[in-house]
Formats: C-alpha cells, sequence, structure tokens
C-alpha cells in the first residue's frame, strides 16, 4: 500500500469530520487512517495464511484464525484509544 | 538438454498401468477415438497441477481398480511427482503440486469440460464468484462480516451496560428520594415536644405494667381456651370408649344367653354325631350284605340264560328262573334305598360338624378377643377419666384468675396517662421510621456500589462500535476497489484478446457489467446494439469462454508454460484455429484433444507441430 493511499482520508471517516470542522488534529487523524489501513492489511494476511481451510462464511472460520483477527482487532483498538486520547471528536 | 516434455502416468483416470507420453515445445494435437484415454490424459496433467483440496473430491484423477496412481512429469531437467492413494474411502495426495495457484490454472489454462468458467459462460451465468475468487476480493469480503460481527458483539455489550446504567439512575432518583424524606422525618423529629424525665419514667413504668397485665391476661385466656378444647375432645374420647364397651359386654351377654352351658352343647353335638356314624356304620355292613346276594343272583341268572340251569351255583339248591328275577329286584330295590339312607346320613354328619366348629370359633372368640378389646377398653376410660379430672381441676383454677386480670388491666388503661402515651408512641413510631428510611438509604447505596461506574466501560464500547464500523467501511471499500480492478483487468484483456484475434467485426464490445454478468454490444454495419450473452450461438459462447480464459492467462499466469483444451470437436473451427494460433504464439506447450472415428484411427497418437496448425 502506497503512502498516498495510507494518507488518504476515508468517505464518511475523516472526510466527513474534516467537513464538520472538527477540531481533531491532522496528525491524530493520520495516525488513525494509517492504523485502520494496518488492521486491513494485516488481516488480510492472517486469512492468507489459512487459505487452506477459508470457509464461505465468517462463522465457520477457524478457531484459530478467528482468535488471530480478534487478538488483531484488540491490539489495534488499544492503540486507537491511546491516539485519540484527549480528542474529543473521533470521526 | 531436450526441450520435450517426458509425462508418465501409472493408474491415473482410464489410463491403467504405466504410460509415457512425450511433448514437444509448440502445438501437440492428441487424437484418439472415444475412450482412447483424451480425457485422462487431461486429468493426468489435472493431477499435477492441482491442490490437494481440489483432487480429493473428484474420486475419477484414480484408477477405478487400483489403489495407488502416480504422475511424473519431467521438464527441462527437473521432475515433478505426484503420488495418488485411495484409504479408507478418501484420496490421499503426495508429493508438490506443478504450480502453487492449481486452481487458477485450472481455470485459466485448461480448456476441460468440467472447467467452471466454460460451464458459467456456456449456461449464461454470472461469473463474480468465479473471477473474484482469486482476487483479495473475498478476504475484505470476510474481513468486512468479522469487524460487522464485533460490532454486533460490542453493541450487545453496550446494551448490557445502558441497562446497568438505567438501572443505577433509577436507584439514585430512589435514593435522592429517601435521603429527602429522611431529612424531612428527622427534621420531624427535632421538633417534637420535649416530654420531662420523669414523666417519661413513670409513663414508661406504667406502660410496662399496663403492657404486662395485658399479656397475662392474653395468656390466661389463651390457656383457658386450650383447656377447654382438650376438656371437650377428652369426653369425646370417653364417649367413644364406653359406647365400644358397651358394644363388646352386649356382644358377650348375647352369646351366653343363647349358650348357656356351651360344654355340654358341645358334648351333645359329638354324642350326636356318634350315633349317626354307628347307624351309617350298619347300613354300610348292610349295604355291602345286599351286594354281595346280589351279585350271587346276577351269576344265577347268567347260569340260567347261558345254560338254563335252574339250580344256586354256591349250594346247588334247585331255584326258578321266576324267583330268581324277583329276588333280584327286592336286592336291587333295597340297594337304592340303603344308598339314599346312607348319604343323607352323611350330610346330617358333616352339618352337624360344621354347627360345632363354628360354636367353637364362636366361643373362642368371645373368650379370647372380645374380653381383651373389653379390658383395653376399660383401661382405657380408666386413663381418660384421670386425665379429664385433672383438665377439670386446672380449668377451674384459671377461670377465678381471669376477671382478676381483666380488672387489673381495666385499672391500669383508666389510670394510664394517655396525652403523654401518644406522645411518646408518635416518638416511637417516628423513630422506627427513621430507623426503617435509614435502612433503605444504605441497601441503595449498596447497590448503587456494586453496580459501580458503567460510564467507562459504555464509552469504551461505543469507541469499539465506531471503531468496528469504520474498519467495516473501509474493507468494504477496499473491497469495492478489487471487485472494480479485476473486473476493469478482464474487460482491457477481452477487448486486447479479440481485437488481436480479431473478432471484433461482429462485436463491438465483449464486457462484464457491475455485477459481472457477460454483455455484448452488437455490430451491424453503422449500428450498434447491446445484448445477452444468452443470445449467441454454442460456438461464440465457446469462444467468448476461451477468450475470457486467455485474459485470464494472460493478466495472472502470463509465465505458465500449457495451455490445454479437450474435445476441441465442438469448437468453431475457424474461430479456434484462430485462438490456436495465438495461444501457440504465447504459451510453449500447447495440448489440444480431438476426437477421431474409431475407423479411422484405433489408438492414441500425438502430432507435434510448431506454432501453426
Amino acid at each position: 500500500m502506497d503512502s498516498r493511499e495510507r494518507a488518504r482520508p476515508l468517505p464518511g471517516f475523516g472526510g466527513d469530520a474534516e467537513e464538520r470542522g472538527s477540531s481533531e488534529p491532522a496528525g491524530v487523524r493520520e495516525n488513525r487512517i494509517r492504523l485502520l489501513n494496518e488492521v486491513a492489511s494485516e488481516g488480510v494476511k492472517i486469512l492468507k495464511q489459512s487459505e487452506r481451510h477459508l470457509p464461505d462464511t465468517v462463522e465457520r472460520l477457524l478457531p484459530s484464525t478467528k482468535k488471530q483477527l480478534n487478538d488483531l482487532m484488540q491490539r489495534a483498538l488499544a492503540q486507537w484509544r491511546k491516539a485519540t486520547e484527549g480528542v474529543d471528536n473521533v470521526g | 538438454m531436450s526441450d520435450n516434455l517426458i509425462l508418465s502416468v501409472e493408474n491415473i483416470s482410464g489410463l491403467y498401468g504405466t504410460r509415457q507420453f512425450e511433448f514437444k515445445p509448440g502445438l501437440n494435437l492428441v487424437t484418439a477415438p472415444n475412450a482412447a484415454g483424451k480425457s485422462s490424459l487431461i486429468h493426468a496433467l489435472q493431477t499435477l497441477i492441482l491442490e490437494e483440496r481440489d483432487l480429493t473430491p473428484r474420486g475419477y484423477f484414480l484408477h477405478s481398480f487400483e489403489s495407488t496412481g502416480r504422475v511424473e512429469l519431467t521438464m527441462g531437467g527437473r521432475q515433478y511427482i505426484r503420488r495418488l492413494r485411495a484409504r479408507d474411502g478418501s484420496l490421499s495426495v503426495g508429493g508438490e503440486a506443478f504450480h502453487p495457484e492449481g486452481r487458477k490454472v485450472s481455470l485459466f489454462c485448461i480448456a476441460s469440460e468440467d472447467n467452471e468458467l466454460l460451464d458459467r459462460v456456456k449456461t449464461g451465468k454470472a461469473l463474480r464468484s468465479t473471477l473474484l475468487d482469486f482476487s483479495d476480493h473475498r478476504y475484505y469480503e470476510l474481513l468486512g462480516d468479522f469487524f460487522e460481527q464485533q460490532r454486533l458483539r460490542a453493541e450487545s455489550q453496550l446494551k448490557q451496560y445502558r441497562d446497568k446504567q438505567a438501572e443505577l439512575e433509577l436507584l439514585t432518583s430512589q435514593l435522592r428520594k429517601i435521603e429527602v424524606e429522611l431529612q424531612q422525618l428527622e427534621n420531624e423529629r427535632k421538633t417534637m415536644a420535649a416530654v420531662p424525665l420523669e414523666i417519661v419514667v413513670r409513663t414508661e413504668e406504667e406502660r410496662r405494667r399496663l403492657t404486662q397485665a395485658q399479656r397475662d391476661l392474653s395468656q390466661l385466656i389463651s390457656e383457658i381456651t386450650e383447656t377447654e378444647g382438650a376438656i371437650s375432645r377428652s369426653k369425646n374420647l370417653l364417649e367413644t370408649k364406653r359406647n365400644q364397651e358397651i358394644r363388646l359386654q352386649q356382644r358377650v351377654r348375647e352369646f351366653e344367653s343363647q349358650h348357656p352351658d356351651i360344654e355340654q352343647e358341645m358334648a351333645s353335638i359329638d354324642s350326636e354325631i356318634e350315633s349317626y356314624k354307628n347307624q351309617l356304620d350298619r347300613l354300610r355292613s348292610e349295604m355291602n350284605s345286599v351286594q354281595d346276594r346280589l351279585q350271587d343272583t346276577s351269576r344265577n341268572w347268567t347260569r340260567y340264560v347261558k345254560y338254563g340251569i335252574e339250580e344256586c351255583f354256591a349250594c346247588g339248591t334247585p331255584i326258578k328262573s321266576e324267583q330268581l328275577r324277583d329276588r333280584q329286584k327286592q336286592l336291587e330295590q333295597r340297594s337304592s334305598e340303603l344308598n339314599n339312607e346312607i348319604n343323607s346320613l352323611q350330610w346330617r354328619i358333616e352339618g352337624r360338624k360344621k354347627e360345632r366348629i363354628q360354636l367353637e370359633q364362636e366361643w373362642t372368640e368371645v373368650k379370647s378377643r372380645i374380653r381383651a378389646e373389653l379390658n383395653n377398653a376399660r383401661r382405657a376410660i380408666d386413663v381418660e377419666e384421670n386425665s379429664l379430672t385433672k383438665l377439670e381441676a386446672k380449668l377451674n383454677s384459671l377461670l377465678p384468675r381471669r376477671p382478676e386480670l381483666s380488672r387489673l388491666v381495666e385499672q391500669l388503661e383508666a389510670t394510664f396517662d394517655k396525652e403523654t402515651r401518644e406522645k411518646l408512641e408518635r416518638r416511637r413510631q417516628l423513630d422506627e421510621k427513621i430507623a426503617r428510611r435509614d435502612q433503605d438509604r444504605k441497601t441503595k447505596v449498596a447497590s448503587i456500589e456494586q453496580i459501580g461506574d458503567v460510564r467507562t466501560q459504555i464509552l469504551q464500547f461505543e469507541e469499539e462500535i465506531r471503531f468496528c464500523q469504520q474498519l467495516k467501511h473501509l474493507v468494504s471499500e477496499k473491497a469495492e476497489q478489487v471487485r472494480r480492478a479485476v473486473r476493469d483487468m478482464f474487460n482491457k484483456r477481452v477487448t486486447e484478446v479479440y481485437h488481436l484475434l480479431e473478432f471484433d467485426r461482429d462485436f463491438e464490445r465483449i464486457y462484464l457489467d457491475d455485477g459481472f454478468e457477460l454483455k455484448i454490444i452488437r455490430r451491424f454495419g453503422d449500428q450498434r446494439k447491446p445484448d445477452s450473452i444468452n443470445t449467441l450461438s454454442r460456438g461464440e459462447k465457446e469462444t467468448v469462454a476461451l477468450v475470457l480464459m486467455l485474459a485470464g492467462r494472460e493478466a495472472y499466469l502470463s509465465d505458465f508454460p500449457f495451455f490445454i483444451a479437450d474435445e476441441t470437436t465442438f469448437y468453431d473451427s475457424t474461430r479456434f484455429r484462430r485462438i490456436v494460433e495465438y495461444v501457440s504464439k504465447r504459451v510453449p506447450y500447447t495440448i489440444i484433444t480431438n476426437l477421431v472415428p474409431k475407423d479411422k484411427q484405433d489408438t492414441l497418437t500425438i502430432e507435434h507441430q510448431l506454432a501453426t496448425v
């Protein structure tokens, strides 16, 4: 993923906040977008690793894959919280 | 080093035993009649290429009558081996696949009967799932579903905390009300007029005495009621026992009056029975004699009838036949009379015996059981009479105390300072109310503390939900981007391939729409008309499918060294020829199978050509 894509505000997310005249600092917003993109990219990697057992629905994912995805999300959420501490408007 | 490919096949599909095939760079045209191994050859190549999960569900890869099979490809000095083994009803696969993306190869480089892309184009179905399956689209879709699921979970937890918060708000509001009420009660208590201590002490003493007297009176009344109840029950029991005694005595008297001298009565019956028995013996003896005589008479009668002898067989006395007949009649009559008398006498003896047994039983019952019951009843009456006497004595001792105590209570109530009493009572009630309210307050405070501060958790879950929503939004957007990119790439490649094949004379354009359905724009002179893929002929559809396969191959597998087409007899020959020329120029090894009639050729042959058909 190139850096331009990372910095690009997502529709209904950074862009909206900007339109609403958010007081959120630009650095915080970029951090959050980068974090979301990283989660998506890591999530794809995890699913690719379990390619041989990849089902059609999320309910049928292997428990180990589900756990990996869940851990990823919780780690990212912790970072997200850290990044947005003290910021009122989080999108 | 030779550029030829050597394919060695053992027990694969219809190829039994070990077979070897050689393919040369360029076009390899495999021709054979039906059931000579063309499709099996394709299956052998698929065995080398497909991943284990795609091989195992298809039972036809291994020869039906063999449990192991093997495919070996020698290419550029390297060997690729795949082994199949049937075990416990399933197929296990050994060895590495020839290419890491076997499914993609199978879809874009092997035009066989089981190619999903060919099948979907021929039946006019959308290609979304088939083409997107090879992109990151499905990962993003799965991720989107996963984040959505996480959001729903977080929302469910948030709801629980919001319910707790609502409960907390309710408890807080109730606590405020209690505190206000408590404040009012305490204020009221403070404003109550003070009562001098000596009056309080005196009133308290009076109240204590009155309460004690009331309690004693109430206790006495209760005791009297209880004793009266016990007396009533005792009398009832006594009456029952006395009635029982009377009934038993009556029974004994009746028996004694009916049988004044029971022993003599029984001796008389015994003697009567004995007399009957003697009579019976006599009658039986006579009966025996009559029977003997009747037997003699019968014999004499037989002698007379048989031999005409008219004399007694025993003593030789002459005897006439008429006399014999009369004697026989008399004896038979007497025998019958005796029989009746014996029966009658036996019946009488039995009757008397029964009477005697019954009498003896009744006598025994009167002597033992009834007398025992009588004794028990008498003892019970004595006990109950004693108990009743004691209860009546107790009642008599209690009753005089009642008016005394009633008088005392009345007296104390009359002298009691009612005003002060009411004042003190009100104060006492108020104190109790304050204590209850204070207890309520403590309970509410404990409940509030137990729930704790849920605001932090609510904020955290709200944040998690927003996080999941934004992740879902992001991956959905990415899935959409991939979907568009795949579609655009295919459309671009299809157009290029069509142009190179010079098929664009009849069709302005062939493309995938937003839903991955194949659409065409027909050209007729200067006119253009959009149309559905279903309007194409079978040959045209097959051509379109092959073009799509080539587009996929160009995009994803441009370095893959084979292109295989099975059973090409059914393709439009002119267009297929161009496709083969196009493929042969781009792919090192092109393998085409073709059906020939059995009368022209009876075995499988491979003809090699260099990039031309």
